[in-house]
């Protein structure tokens, strides 16, 4: 297991080298001069040379990779172009929390509605509650969240206009501006998790060992609980491990529809300004939390199945 | 397993109340004096330095906070606001006496040593490497474009007489002097507390919650009155269409001063708190004449012959109004000229054949490059693309390409034909000198004839108006007889206003308080 850790750690380094040279590669080459969009119609070739310069811009390729690596490992990733004077490490610092708030209640409720649902399904398979769960599960699956958002919107508009109790439709600050986006973000994925949940319990229930310890005597509930469920966690485990990775770099789609101060609405916002110290950030600590998350999803395996083991 | 039904339905109550109980504190919030401002398209002010700004964006924050020696009224004309001027015979000395109980938020008076600081700091090589563009409006002054690159210490134009008063000296006569020093380019701010931003505008800075908000609190010194309102806070909505939902449910109190979403406007105008504006911008097509076939006057003209502008305004939802001119209707010097390329389909063609390309024959393969920054740029490339089509029997390919790379096209000038959308400005000057001037930085056309060169010169610097315009005009009908522009309409700002706020509308650049101090809420 130690050995397994340590190869993979290491292995993380050269990841997270990688992706920081490609995330560079591609800003680089990618069309769309960023000191262009910063002037805008105020371009002089004496103003451009200068703030070129300013950013280290005018140097060759291999010096402002090299630069960015070494500041990199300190955990410095520079100025940003166009936030003035910001730091792109506390500009990231600002926008995680917000982030991970909005993503890990999403993903608190996903697993806390999916997760049961998804059991009960399966093990009453067939019946209308069964049916009820997967078709609305399946509609759910079928609407992307930048269809839901609007519906849910358009409601909470009406229910405005009739001076009903009606929730914020976007902003930042009190719980009831949570309920919306959250709604948004944990429906699309509960309608997936139901579902996994579904198939997997059902593989399970299926399974030898299960029908071994029913004949053994054991009630329902007790072979569900210890035999059923624990064994149909695996795919489960896969699909929440990267999904808290992705806690991180938060939901484009819905913070910048819910104007969510989060790393998500930071990253469109950056990309359309070409502001790529601020999308190096982004993505260097995307990378590296994939890559933790599924170095803990690999462990879990190994405690979740026994027969599961890395040496 | 049936015991964990009911539990189930339980938690779907209990969540049902909660959200509830969550949802009563934005249904009941009362409203002291306040005002909020949607700021649509962008996610947070890239700094609170005025210098360094001065796009829509930034002067719905600048303009509560900072004010400059001028300001531009309802009308377009700059008036007095820090101070009030006399111009010297030649036109080339500017004496400015600032008014008496002008004061920052500190409560420092404003003195003729800050203007000179700010006019020095907006201008300086560091505030130019930062991104401040200050020069492009104040290169008239003498000694500016010196010190801006770095070879001298301070603006030799700009000097303090006394405590109050100052002159600014020209590099040559210039009538619009005074119409450039309303931006937040020019603002001033207070010597002693430096980079601290403090102006002597309405108002003052409170918080910035970065990504969110901006709000600012009266200036208890302002020398137009203590504002009415008890704040202001403006909202980042980096999605216009929120902006418009957070106006319906009442999260904002004025919204589409930046950006109102196109798709709306239909249903928003049918509103009695909308209105609507038409600024003094202008939307464009911009031939590549430096490269075939563009390089005839001739054919340009019968492209632009070929554009039937109403149409392109009504597939807008009627929100611009369509013109043929480059001075746009509502700014000084505007002309109205009727000799200025219009539609018709007719002389398009027989324009075409007299270019030696009857019915499109022997043209090369042509382009049209546009910026796909919204889908109505798709709308109005597909019904250009339809009209010359109809009108001379070419086939135009479409290009559209993401802003940042088209940014850098139209700068490399390789395009053929493109589209620029050139927002509000104060003065003819920034249509005719600044982007069709053979020698001018903003010239993506390439233009280049003598005698307009020659013409806006002379107009730059002519300090009577008349004299001015008529040189002005003159150029204008030079440039759209051969073409160098296919003008396409101006744009309108239209916003939504909910009708308790009061002293607040709109005015030749957007959104217009005659005096911020006197906007208040009528509830």
């Amino acid at each position: 297991m130690l050995r397994f850790v340590t190869a993979r750690l290491l292995n993380m380094v050269f990841v997270l080298v990688g992706v920081s040279l490609l995330t560079f590669l591609v800003g680089h080459l990618a069309p769309g001069d960023p000191i262009l969009i910063l002037l805008g119609n105020n371009k002089s070739p004496e103003l451009y040379a200068q703030i070129k310069a300013a950013y280290g811009l005018d140097r060759p390729f291999v010096e402002q990779f090299a630069k960015f690596a070494w500041r990199a490992l300190h955990g410095d990733f520079g100025l940003s172009y166009v936030q003035q004077g910001q730091a792109v490490t506390d500009i990231l610092a600002r926008g995680v929390p917000v982030s991970l708030q909005i993503g890990g209640l999403a993903l608190l409720c996903t697993l806390a509605v999916a997760v049961p649902l998804g059991t009960i399904a399966a093990v009453r398979s067939n019946t209308w509650f069964d049916n009820l769960i997967v078709s609305i599960a399946l509609a759910l699956y079928a609407v992307p969240n930048f269809i839901l958002a609007p519906l849910l919107l358009s409601v909470d508009i009406a229910l405005y206009r009739r001076g009903l109790p009606s929730l914020p439709v976007a902003g930042w600050g009190t719980p009831a501006h949570l309920v919306l986006p959250v709604l948004v973000y944990s429906l699309g994925s509960s309608a997936y998790l139901v579902r996994l949940t579904r198939n997997s319990v059902l593989e399970v229930l299926r399974e030898d060992y299960v029908r071994t310890a029913r004949a053994k005597g054991l009630s329902n509930r007790a072979v569900n609980a210890r035999h059923v469920v624990r064994n149909s966690l695996i795919p489960i485990v896969t699909y929440v491990g990267p999904s808290v990775a992705f806690l991180v770099s938060g939901s484009f789609v819905i913070e910048y529809m819910f104007a969510i101060p989060g790393i998500g609405y930071l990253a469109v916002q950056s990309l359309y300004q070409r502001d790529f110290p601020v999308v190096q950030g982004i993505t260097v600590s995307l990378a590296a939390a994939v890559v933790v998350m599924n170095l803990i999803t690999d462990i879990s395996y190994a405690i979740l199945d026994p027969r599961v083991r890395y040496g | 397993m049936k015991r964990q039904a009911p539990s189930l339905r339980q938690i779907a109550l209990k969540s049902a109340v909660a959200l509830l109980v969550l949802a009563i504190p934005s249904a009941v919030f009362a409203q002291a004096k306040t005002l909020s401002i949607a700021n649509e398209g962008i996610a947070d002010l890239p700094s609170l330095d005025p210098h360094l700004t001065g796009n829509a964006n930034s002067r719905v924050f600048t303009n509560l906070v900072f004010n400059g020696l001028a300001r531009i009224d309802g009308n377009g004309k700059a008036v007095p606001d820090l101070a009030t001027w006399t111009v010297s015979p030649d036109g080339r000395t500017y004496t400015f006496t600032i008014q008496p109980g002008a004061r920052f938020s500190t409560g420092a008076p404003v003195t003729s040593a800050d203007v000179v600081w700010s006019l020095n700091r907006a201008l300086s090589p560091a505030t130019a490497g930062k991104g401040g563009f200050g020069i492009v409006y104040l290169g008239i002054i003498q000694g500016a474009r010196d010190y801006n690159s770095g070879a001298t210490a301070a603006i030799e134009g700009v000097k303090a007489v006394d405590d109050t008063t100052l002159t600014i000296e020209l590099t040559s006569a210039a009538a619009y002097f005074p119409s450039t020093l309303y931006g937040s380019w020019a603002a001033i701010m207070e010597e002693a507390s430096g980079e601290d931003f403090v102006g002597a505008g309405p108002f003052q800075m409170a918080d910035w919650a970065h990504g969110q908000s901006i709000t600012v609190k009266p200036n208890p010194y302002y020398f137009g009155g203590v504002a009415q309102l008890d704040e202001v806070t403006v909202k980042f909505y980096a999605n216009p269409d929120t902006a418009y939902n957070a106006y319906l449910t009442g999260a904002v109190d004025v919204m589409g001063a930046v950006h109102f979403p196109s798709s709306k406007v239909p249903e928003a105008s049918q509103r009695s708190d909308f209105s609507s504006n038409a600024i003094l911008g202008l939307t464009y097509l911009v031939p590549n004449t430096r490269i075939a076939p563009f390089d005839d006057p001739t054919v340009r003209l019968a492209f632009s012959y070929a554009i039937d502008r109403k149409a392109l305004a009504s597939l807008l939802g009627g929100m611009v109004s369509p013109t043929s001119d480059i001075v746009p209707q509502g700014l000084v010097c505007h002309s109205g000229d009727p000799a200025a390329p219009s539609y018709n389909p007719e002389t398009a063609a027989r324009l075409l054949g007299e270019a030696g390309y009857p019915g499109g024959a022997g043209l090369p393969a042509l382009t049209y490059t546009y910026g796909a920054n919204s889908p109505d740029q798709d709308r109005i490339a597909a019904a250009l693309q339809q009209m010359w089509q109809q009108a001379l029997g070419v086939h135009v390919n479409l290009n559209a390409m993401e802003m940042g790379s088209y940014l850098e096209v139209l700068d490399a000038r390789t395009f053929q034909l493109a589209m620029i959308e050139w927002g509000a400005s104060t003065d003819p000057r920034s249509f005719l000198s600044l982007q069709l001037r053979s020698d001018s930085g903003g010239n993506n056309a390439g233009y280049n004839n003598q005698r307009f060169d020659e013409l806006t010169r002379a107009a730059d610097v002519e300090t009577v108006i008349e004299t001015r315009c008529a040189l002005y005009q003159e150029a204008e009908a030079i440039a759209l007889g051969e073409a160098a522009w296919f003008p396409l309409y101006n744009p309108t700002v239209n916003v939504l206003i909910r009708p308790s706020v009061t002293g607040l509308g709109l005015g030749p650049l957007g959104l217009y308080a005659d005096n911020w101090a006197k906007v208040g809420r009528s509830e």
